[in-house]
């Protein structure tokens, strides 16, 4: 989300201010030491689980998630070792070897010694192995700062151990959110995969926090390039989702190509020089070119780029990537490797998933964090004030941040209660329409972030249209609390939680539109 | 010089009620537009009609049906400082708006002006919260001139108090109202109603026993109710709150519902729909004497108010509860004292605010304050002072008291001037230069006197010798 607009600005905007008031007075240095935890304690990052078959394209999904190639070596260590727990560091820090006795004590292993070590406890002892809970293993990547990525061997009745151990694992940690990967294949087996797991965690794990990845959707393409890849994964995926037992455990599915979104970060001044060039090719002739793999890398004379340049393109780009380009770049000759980026991005999926992994997940991570602290401190705040003689002035002070707190937290617990409410439907205490929980879904931003998509208005909405739609649902929504809450008053709740909700959204909307005249007069005088 | 009027306002989630003050006793307000059924309920409710007026409780109900995503209930735990942005309006206004309908009919009831109040606020409210400042400006803007906020809680265990005359010990309120459960542990000392801890509140209360019952006679019907006609929800609402009434007086009940359909439901099958959230109400007093400290055997009473105590099983279990403590003599309050007087569960919190008016705003008037005198000791001949001077003295011209039979008394012997200060008097004894001095003291005659020389101010009860005359000044 924008900033300004997520939820660790605002609360540190509430901190900043608060902080600024107290520092006048150093008696109430107390309540400022406090409040100084709170924006440290946001931002700790958001734990996110990633759950697959071993052969699934688990690992280049990490990578894209980090958006850096081998960061995670395909098919190395994490395979074999029950779960690793990725996280921000110098990647000289000696990885950590967790065991399931916690009372052994966790063991240290320098990087240099981890293959040996690793080799050596993998041919040893089958039963050494399966004493491992985890390792933690530090990467220097940016967005570890943000997103700690837990990998585990998945589930699979093939690897019955290993399946118990990371539902355990997933049990013990309650990660922020799970990601299912699923292979384009979608079969009896996938099902009981996600039977399996809804068992084994038990009710910790709902749509609420878990999503599904269908991830290879380039090889759709490869089998049938007629097929434009996004619409057949998501053919596939609709059916997928109408079963019931899909829809109570997953948030829903992304289709991606974790392969082709890899891409976007290894775009060099040669390759871009290739695709230029074929580009200007006919399509008969990339058509042909383009219909296998062994054509891709033949030589052909009314092709101007060589055989050997263009296996190179393979392995970075794969054939869909490369048709993507190409394609895009007839229609803009004049495009940058930024545009390019910013196209495998968004076709590869890789766009709409991460979007909706920080802007909905994240934000959710960090309001779980920071609401039980906050309600905690505003409660102190209250006994402070009851409590500790204070004269006119300091009672000021803290009127006006009892006041902040307050505001604070009424927009918190409006968006906190949203989990609550989800939880409830997906485990059946709340029974309403399910196009009203879609509704709030919508307005809580799972179909996507902005507050046009948020109202469910057409592109050409206005602001003003936006803030329209906001106040004929809040009437709508009153009027229901008035009739059939009365009546099923386990249902007013939610009601007034989607009041509540376009509150906060009509707030925004209204800032954002301040904002933006104001900026406009500065810009333009007008 | 008139005294200002006090009254007291339990606003409460679904109805209020007000009491106002008469001879220094609690009486229950009359809505000035309620229904036939005399009743002393006020709906919290209100209507914002397009024009910006604001109407509210019986008047805001009747205009509900223009258009009911204008009206408001069950909103006093949605307040906030700001205001409803698709309604314009603030909660502040609203509240005054509902505080105003009570204020005119409790002016109405006494047939006074009614300055000031007492509000009742829920238990979980904090000191200086933005719920309270709204409430503190609601009451200015309904016309108020002093607020005083006081937890419903306390206001309960205080009408107990002036019912039962020096209740003693630890108090157990448990609130079971129309949507919320509300327990608090009150320590009756002398007259200090100290709140000792709270629960938080729970969604507990007799809106969601009656839709229990709404959902056991749409499945056992087999009818389909059509959400969005407001006039059968209505009308499935009032018939399954009668079968609630119903229930609690009756083992078992049977019910039309058309030519060929009944609907039966017993008690015992409505006790199991709820038993569940009763046994939640009981956890939550566990918890509560936990954290608060005090014991169950600690307790007193348990005092049972709210409504929804009505309902037989709610009191079973608290009895059965006790018991399995080995309590089973404790006071379960319900309706009747301990000694045996009656008390009305729904208007406790209204009269025990009340009450508090009476006891902590109304000071009883003094009498009116006379102006000391002095007694002779000899013969009981009493001398009245007034305001100013008095001179006593042999001299018989001159002097306001003369003493010409005593020869040892100066003819100006002492003056006593007494001055006034608002409702009380001062008295100076100066002596005026007699021979022989005048003697001031509070002790008895025969004991040795303090020697007042020039001045002495005089409280009463003082001992006064001039000469051989003895005096002893009374107020």
């Amino acid at each position: 989300m924008p900033e300004g607009f997520n939820i660790t600005d605002k609360i540190n905007g509430m901190v900043r201010k608060v902080r600024i008031e107290l520092s006048t007075y150093p008696s109430l240095g107390d309540l400022d030491k406090q409040i100084s935890i709170i924006p440290e304690k946001m931002q700790e990052p958001m734990q996110l689980a990633i759950v697959g078959k071993i052969s699934s394209s688990k690992s280049t999904l990490v990578n894209a998630i980090l958006g850096e190639a081998e960061v995670v070596r395909t098919g190395a260590m994490e395979e074999t070792w029950n779960v690793s727990w990725l996280k921000y560091g110098d990647p000289n820090t000696p990885v950590v070897v967790h065991y399931k006795d916690t009372t052994k004590p966790a063991e240290t292993v320098e990087r240099t010694r981890w293959a040996e070590w690793a080799n050596r406890k993998r041919e040893g002892n089958e039963q050494l192995k399966n004493a491992v809970s985890y390792i933690e293993v530090a990467y220097p990547h940016e967005i570890l700062k943000k997103i700690n990525i837990i990998d585990t061997p998945g589930l699979d009745s093939f690897y019955g151990a290993d399946s118990q151990n990371t539902l355990d694992f997933l049990k013990l940690i309650k990660p922020d959110a799970v990601i299912m990967l699923f292979s384009k294949n979608i079969n009896a087996d996938t099902l009981s995969v996600i039977e399996d797991f809804r068992q084994g965690i038990g009710t910790g794990f709902s749509p609420v926090n878990a999503i599904g990845v269908m991830s290879k959707i380039d090889d759709i393409w490869a089998s049938d390039p007629d097929l434009e890849p996004f619409d057949e994964g998501k053919r596939i995926i609709g059916s997928l989702m109408s079963q019931e037992i899909v829809k109570s455990t997953l948030f829903n599915i992304y289709p991606i190509s974790a392969f082709t979104a890899l891409a976007a970060s290894r775009i060099t001044a040669g390759d871009m020089e290739a695709f230029k060039t074929m580009s200007k090719l006919p399509d008969e002739i990339l058509l042909r070119i383009f219909k296998s793999e062994k054509r891709f890398i033949t030589d052909y004379e009314d092709v101007p780029v060589e055989a050997d340049k263009r296996a190179g393109l393979l392995p970075v780009y794969g054939r869909y990537g490369a048709w993507l380009i190409i394609n895009y770049l007839k229609e803009k000759s004049n495009a940058n490797d930024v545009d390019l980026q910013g196209l495998l991005m968004k076709k590869s999926g890789h766009h709409d998933f991460m979007g909706i992994l920080q802007n909905h997940f994240g934000e959710q991570s960090a309001l779980i964090k920071v609401y039980s602290l906050i309600l905690r401190l505003s409660y102190n705040i209250h006994k402070f004030n009851e409590k500790f003689p204070c004269s006119a002035a300091e009672k000021y002070v803290i009127g006006n941040v009892i006041r902040e707190t307050d505001e604070l937290i009424r927009m918190l617990t409006v968006l906190s209660n949203t989990i609550s409410t989800a939880k409830d439907y997906y485990e059946g205490r709340l029974v309403i329409a399910s196009e009203e929980f879609d509704e709030l879904r919508r307005i809580n931003g799972e179909f996507g972030y902005s507050c046009i998509e948020r109202t469910g208005l057409g592109e050409n909405a206005t602001p003003h249209d936006m803030i329209g739609v906001c106040m004929e649902r809040m009437k709508h929504w009153r009027g229901l609390v008035n009739t059939r809450g009365k009546c099923f008053p386990s249902q007013e709740p939610f009601m007034k939680q989607m009041i509540g909700l376009y509150s906060v959204l009509l707030e925004d909307i209204t800032s954002a539109r301040q904002k933006w005249e104001t900026s406009v007069k500065f810009l333009f005088g007008k | 010089m008139n005294m200002a009027n006090w009254m007291s306002i339990d606003f409460g989630t679904s109805s209020s009620v007000a009491a106002i003050i008469r001879n220094r006793q609690p009486e229950l307000a009359t809505p000035l537009d309620c229904d036939a059924t005399g009743s002393k309920i006020f709906p919290t409710v209100v209507y914002l009609e397009s024009n910006g007026n604001i109407s509210a409780c019986h008047d805001a109900e009747r205009m509900k049906d223009f258009d009911c995503s204008r009206f408001l209930r069950e909103f006093k735990f949605d307040i906030h400082g700001g205001v409803i942005p698709d309604l314009c309006v603030s909660y502040t206004a609203i509240v005054a708006a509902v505080l105003k309908v009570l204020k005119n009919a409790a002016e109405k009831s006494l047939d006074d002006p009614v300055e000031n109040v007492i509000l009742t606020l829920p238990a979980t409210w904090h000191g200086d919260g933005v719920q309270q400042q709204v409430m503190l400006a609601a009451a200015r803007e309904a016309g108020f001139k002093q607020t005083e906020l006081i937890k419903e809680a306390q206001a309960a265990a205080i009408y107990y108090d002036f019912i039962e005359q020096n209740a003693q010990g630890y108090s157990l309120i448990y609130d079971l109202g129309g949507g919320t459960f509300d327990a608090a542990i009150i320590k009756h000392t002398g007259s200090d109603y100290q709140l000792v801890g709270n629960s938080s509140g729970l969604a507990i209360g007799g809106k969601f026993f009656t839709e229990k019952i709404t959902e056991h006679y749409l499945t056992r019907t087999g009818i389909n109710i059509d959400y969005s006609d407001s006039a059968s929800l209505e009308a499935i609402l009032s018939k399954c709150e009668k079968i609630k009434r119903h229930l609690s007086n009756k083992e078992n009940g049977e019910f039309p519902v058309s030519h060929q359909q009944n609907y039966t439901i017993t008690r015992r099958d409505f006790e199991s729909m709820i038993s569940e959230y009763i046994d939640k109400t009981l956890q939550a007093c566990e918890k509560l004497t936990n954290v608060a400290g005090v014991k169950w055997e600690e307790l007193n009473r348990v005092l049972l108010i709210g409504g929804s105590c009505n309902i037989p099983l709610v009191q079973t279990k608290i009895k059965k509860y006790l018991q399995s403590l080995n309590m089973g003599n404790a006071h379960v309050v319900w309706r009747r004292t301990e000694s045996g007087k009656s008390m009305d569960p729904q208007f406790a919190v209204a009269l025990g605010a009340a009450v508090y008016a009476v006891r902590n705003f109304m000071p009883l008037p003094k009498p009116p304050v006379h102006i000391g005198v002095l007694k002779r000791c000899s013969n009981g001949q009493i001398y009245r002072l007034k305001e100013g001077v008095n001179t006593f003295g042999r001299e018989t011209t001159l002097m306001d008291f003369s003493f010409p039979e005593d020869g040892k008394m100066s003819s100006s012997h002492f003056s006593i001037e007494v001055i006034k200060h608002g409702d009380a008097y001062e008295y100076l004894l100066t002596d005026l230069g007699s021979k022989g001095g005048t003697v001031v003291g509070n002790m008895s005659l025969t004991d040795k006197y303090a020697f007042a020389s020039q001045q002495a101010s005089l409280t009463g009860g003082e001992k006064i010798v001039a000469g051989n005359t003895k005096f002893k000044f009374i107020i």
